[in-house]
């Protein structure tokens, strides 16, 4: 449990950023795609737990549901911020072919179709879980997957 | 309905395998310039101050020195003179913003600030006649509402011949929306309970990766309000944070009119 009403509860989460930000800052480039973009959604999940009153149980978790759905936002934003030719920064990812043609595919499913894929194959999470970060029922969740797995098979598999 | 898929073996491979080059491509930052939050500044004593503007929080990234500044140049609910003086009063010795040698000079003079401050000016100026026709005939693109009750002004200003560099970005809910929805309340403000964890006049400014404060986002009474700097040079932090809560007391006069 992380206090955050009191000066020493400083350290407890200052301890949850160096402990959690690396994974958070990988997690919010698998769902954006986007180096930079993923460096302010960190930022700013930081900014809203401190912004947050009371204490915040499971530290770790609720970050990454707080960077889980920055992201979607932040992709949903971008397809705005595109069409006003104001891109995200994306640096580029050097990869074997094979693996190119896959991280090329899961970048252009939806947000929540791309957030389910890589919260259930990045972060091994259970699809309740993903139902329960996301916010979707459980059956919406399978659905998600089912789609973003159908299509990735088709463009991936020859 | 998934479990075929899931058990694609080599579908299941590859995605595991291309995650994980991904994310081990992922540039981080140095860890031991990591931010350090300031909890107390920005809560005043700990615990935010619901529907009062309080603070400005200053969070920087990694090589920038991340400070939380208690801030009291008021916002769309001010604050009495006596508040001001006790968050001074309250506030830790530091009232700067650290910029990093590679941020630039500050730009407060350039054509560029003065182009999007005047754009500003005049999105305020229309204020609370402004429709989404009139907004568009300033220069303010409407977003079609999306999903979330979310209705979407976006405007943009740069030097004359050059490309856009200023994104000016108003988000705003249907009154009373974001408090009731708890996506929102989640996203805006990790709220586990809608209403209570976005103080109104809260103002972040977020350094990009290189730990220059480029974007400044301003809790309003029915949405927020967003300034980026995509370009160079950089205003001055202040120029931006002020720039924000203008942006962020204009938008009940959209709001209204939407």
């Amino acid at each position: 449990m992380v206090q955050l009403d009191a000066p020493p509860a400083v350290a407890p989460l200052d301890a949850l950023y160096e402990a959690h930000r690396h994974r958070l800052l990988r997690l919010a480039h698998l769902l954006t795609g986007s180096h930079a973009l993923a460096e302010e959604i960190v930022q700013e999940a930081f900014v809203v737990l401190c912004a947050r009153p009371g204490p915040i149980e499971h530290g770790p978790a609720y970050a990454r549901g707080i960077v889980v759905n920055l992201s979607r936002k932040a992709q949903r934003r971008r397809g705005v911020e595109e069409r006003h030719a104001l891109r995200a920064q994306v640096l580029p990812v050097v990869l074997p072919p094979e693996l190119d043609c896959t991280w090329a595919a899961v970048r252009r499913l939806p947000p929540d179709q791309r957030a389910v894929v890589v919260l259930r194959f990045y972060e091994d999470a259970s699809l309740q879980d993903i139902a329960d970060l996301l916010g979707h029922p459980l059956g919406t969740v399978k659905s998600h997957l089912h789609r973003a797995l159908r299509k990735l098979a088709k463009e991936i598999t020859p | 309905m998934t479990t075929d898929l899931e058990l694609d073996p080599r579908l299941d491979d590859l995605l595991r395998r291309t995650f994980d080059a991904v994310a081990d491509q992922t540039p981080l930052a140095d860890p031991g310039l990591a931010p350090v939050l300031r909890l107390d500044t920005i809560t005043e004593a700990g615990r935010p101050r619901w529907r009062r503007p309080l603070g400005v929080a200053v969070v920087g990234s990694a090589a920038a020195v991340a400070v939380a500044v208690a801030l009291v140049a008021g916002g769309p609910t001010d604050r009495s003179p006596a508040d001001r003086t006790a968050t001074l009063a309250t506030a830790p010795p530091v009232a700067t913003t650290e910029l990093p040698a590679e941020a630039g000079p500050p730009a407060d003079t350039t054509y560029q600030v003065k182009v999007w401050e005047d754009l500003v000016t005049e999105a305020l100026a229309a204020g609370g006649l402004v429709s989404d026709t009139g907004a568009a005939a300033r220069g303010w693109t409407a977003v079609p509402p999306q999903p979330w009750h979310l209705t979407s002004y976006m405007a943009q200003a740069g030097e004359p011949g050059e490309p856009p560099n200023t994104l000016i970005d108003l988000e705003l809910f249907e009154p009373g929306r974001y408090r009731d929805d708890p996506v929102w309340a989640q996203q805006v403000a990790g709220a586990p309970t809608p209403g209570e964890a976005v103080p109104e006049g809260l103002l972040f400014l977020l350094p990009d990766g290189a730990g220059t404060v480029r974007t400044a986002v301003v809790v309003a009474e029915h949405g927020m309000a967003k300034i980026r700097v995509d370009g160079d040079p950089v205003p001055a932090t202040d120029r931006l944070a002020a720039a924000a809560r203008r942006v962020a007391a204009g938008s009940r006069g959209f709001d209204s009119a939407g």
